[in-house]
């Protein structure tokens, strides 16, 4: 009987630290927080062609379709959104089918509550953590915790290129502002 | 001096309820379930009103097709020959009784067949007798006709009257037959035979 081994969970720290994974028909996207305020989890993308999409809650603009779905493009879906925990941990998950047709893509934590009323804040404040598994195996996580002040928190860009998928620990905190000019996608999200 | 813009200020599309919380459209679903359910009760209604036309619930003023007849007829078993001695009586005394005006009747198809019996069975030299037991049949306009008639005959006659409807159908015809059951249901077949020759 062969040895099973499982794999090590790797955490990104550092910024810029990056990981390659593999998966076959599923990546999965957890985030997990317990501070009381209401943090979304959302998925932005951009295709090979150009396109660019996401996935979130679907109450931004009332649309059910901005979940996304397994079964048709984009292959990612949006569990829902919850709200701020009222005891014990909060979770908000994303599943990813299928990403042969994206280049790149970026996994955002946004800060809501504080954000929608205009009031500073830092995700040290209001941290959480964003974990990657997928079904081969591979299992990254992703601290949300920085200092600085914003409402956007770019955990981690996922790169598809002929090299391979690859993880990079973004660590980035932005303004709406900032998010909407960089995040392809984001300006879904914005009025 | 070139103009200077500022950047527009972006903010975030605020959330509403989500949409599975947002409230759905029971109405029409409600009001498609209730034209389902009327739609099913109808053509229950309906399936019942088809049944009953093809059952043995038909009016006695309704005369089956004779194509249903025949059939039915071969499915009724023959009586022994005890089995109905009253009946055979009848028949064997050929008693022939008229209780109801015949003219007040005569333009009827009945009356038509019921005075052509008398006229056949008085050259035969039997009496016949034409017996409306019904008091409906007193009132009846002459297109309706009840079962309850009972014609003593000839087999030719008394098949006619099988055609007609005169003795019912089944079990009924075969009691009203008596032991000449057979023999008129044999004409009976012959008559169609020919008719469909």
């Amino acid at each position: 009987m062969s040895e099973v081994t499982l794999k090590k969970k790797v955490t990104l720290r550092r910024k810029s630290d990056s990981a390659l994974f593999t998966f076959d028909e599923k990546l999965q996207i957890d985030m997990k927080w317990s501070t009381n305020t209401d943090l979304d989890l959302c998925l932005f993308w951009k295709t090979k062609s150009g396109e660019i999409g996401g996935v979130f809650s679907d109450g931004f603009r009332q649309n059910k379709q901005d979940l996304g779905s397994l079964e048709n493009f984009p292959f990612i879906e949006h569990k829902g959104d919850e709200l701020a925990p009222k005891e014990g941990e909060s979770q908000e998950t994303i599943r990813v089918k299928s990403i042969d047709s994206l280049s790149e893509l970026y996994v955002v934590v946004l800060n809501y509550e504080k954000a929608i009323d205009s009031i500073p804040s830092t995700f040290q404040e209001d941290s959480g953590r964003v974990e990657i598994t997928t079904d081969k195996g591979d299992n990254l996580e992703v601290l949300v915790d920085a200092e600085e002040s914003g409402h956007v928190y770019v955990v981690c860009k996922i790169e598809n290129s002929d090299d391979g998928k690859k993880a990079i620990n973004m660590r980035e905190v932005m303004t709406l502002g900032q998010a909407f000019e960089k995040i392809p996608g984001f300006e879904l999200i914005c009025n | 001096m070139e103009n200077v813009n500022l950047k527009r200020k972006v903010t975030l599309k605020r959330k509403g309820d989500s949409v599975d919380q947002q409230p759905e459209k029971k109405p029409n679903k409600l009001i498609w379930v209730g034209i389902l359910g009327v739609v099913a009760v109808v053509i229950f209604f309906g399936i019942n009103q088809f049944g009953n036309k093809g059952g043995k619930d038909l009016p006695a003023n309704v005369q089956m097709p004779a194509e249903t007849l025949v059939q039915q007829d071969s499915e009724v078993e023959p009586i022994a020959a005890g089995e109905n001695e009253q009946t055979a009586t009848e028949i064997e005394n050929n008693e022939v009784t008229v209780h109801n005006n015949v003219s007040e009747e005569s333009s009827s198809s009945e009356d038509v067949v019921a005075q052509k019996t008398n006229t056949t069975n008085s050259s035969n030299d039997s009496k016949s007798t034409v017996h409306e037991s019904s008091p409906k049949n007193n009132t009846s306009n002459s297109g309706t006709q009840s079962n309850s008639v009972t014609v003593a005959g000839s087999i030719d006659e008394k098949a006619i009257k099988v055609i007609r409807g005169d003795f019912g159908n089944g079990t009924d015809r075969k009691d009203a037959l008596g032991i000449e059951y057979d023999a008129i249901q044999a004409k009976v077949n012959e008559l169609y035979r020919n008719k469909n020759d």
